[in-house]
């Protein structure tokens, strides 16, 4: 008989940490969630280390946040688990999960290594940022005039 | 692209109009940059995938003042709207991009 495969999803969870955080201890979260993963029976793609990115309002009173990006496979309780580790810290301000795909097979999907993304230094008003689109692209027209009471 | 923003203050109805008009598709009287018909962005490039995590590409779909752009405006069609809309609620959700602007 043909072995069945394990058919698992794939989700991702973005997750947000004070800027002021070690090193140390963002690894050791890394590492505390992979173990979570695994404990549950699924596993880490990768872990993506974005940097330190200004957020557009103030998060836990700072302007500015780490963010971490988690990519793994599991079965659907495995969200609640990794989401109910997240809340337990402190350090975590603020997370999110969303499911990519359903029915990934489990042994197909390989372990990548973590990543580590330099934060782009930011950022064009919108306003400035307009003027990039010029080329083949206009700028919509006709928007309403806003904030005119 | 010139005309069209003629009376701004005054006129606001009467853009609507004209624009309203114009998606109907008949020919404009040849003038340009106005009546052309938008094409959604996401349909004319397939590699093209909504990411709410891309800043960059999400702030194309907000106003200055943090708004989603109405699709008539913007030209996506109905199913990448949708999309566009649900990525920037989770952008704003993560602080990626912003509930609204100046209003702090």
């Amino acid at each position: 008989m043909a072995e069945t495969k394990k058919m698992v999803r794939e989700y991702e969870t973005i997750y947000l940490l004070k800027a002021e955080t070690p090193d140390d201890q963002v690894e050791e979260i890394k590492e505390r969630l992979r173990g979570v993963v695994s404990r549950e029976g699924g596993k880490v793609i990768r872990f993506t280390n974005q940097g330190k990115r200004k957020t557009a309002f103030p998060v836990a009173r700072n302007a500015k946040a780490l963010y971490m990006h988690c990519l793994y496979i599991g079965r659907p309780g495995l969200v609640h688990e990794f989401e109910r580790n997240l809340k337990m810290l402190d350090v975590v301000t603020k997370f999110q999960s969303v499911k990519l795909a359903d029915e990934v097979d489990f042994d197909a999907r390989q372990v990548e290594p973590d990543v580590k993304i330099q934060p782009v230094e930011d950022e064009p008003k919108p306003r400035e940022e307009r003027g990039e689109y010029q080329s083949g692209e206009e700028p919509f027209e006709g928007e309403p005039a806003e904030g005119v009471e | 692209m010139g005309g069209g923003f003629g009376g701004r203050s005054g006129g606001r109805d009467k853009d609507r109009d004209r624009e309203r008009e114009d998606r109907g598709g008949g020919e404009e009287g040849g003038r340009r940059g106005f009546g052309r018909r938008k094409v959604c962005r996401f349909c004319a490039d397939k590699a093209l995938k909504v990411d709410y995590k891309d800043q960059s590409q999400m702030k194309y779909f907000l106003t200055e003042r943090g708004k989603i752009i109405p699709r008539r405006i913007s030209g996506n069609c109905a199913k990448h709207q949708r999309e566009v809309a649900t990525a920037i609620k989770r952008g704003r959700m993560l602080a990626i991009l912003p509930y609204t602007v100046g209003q702090m």
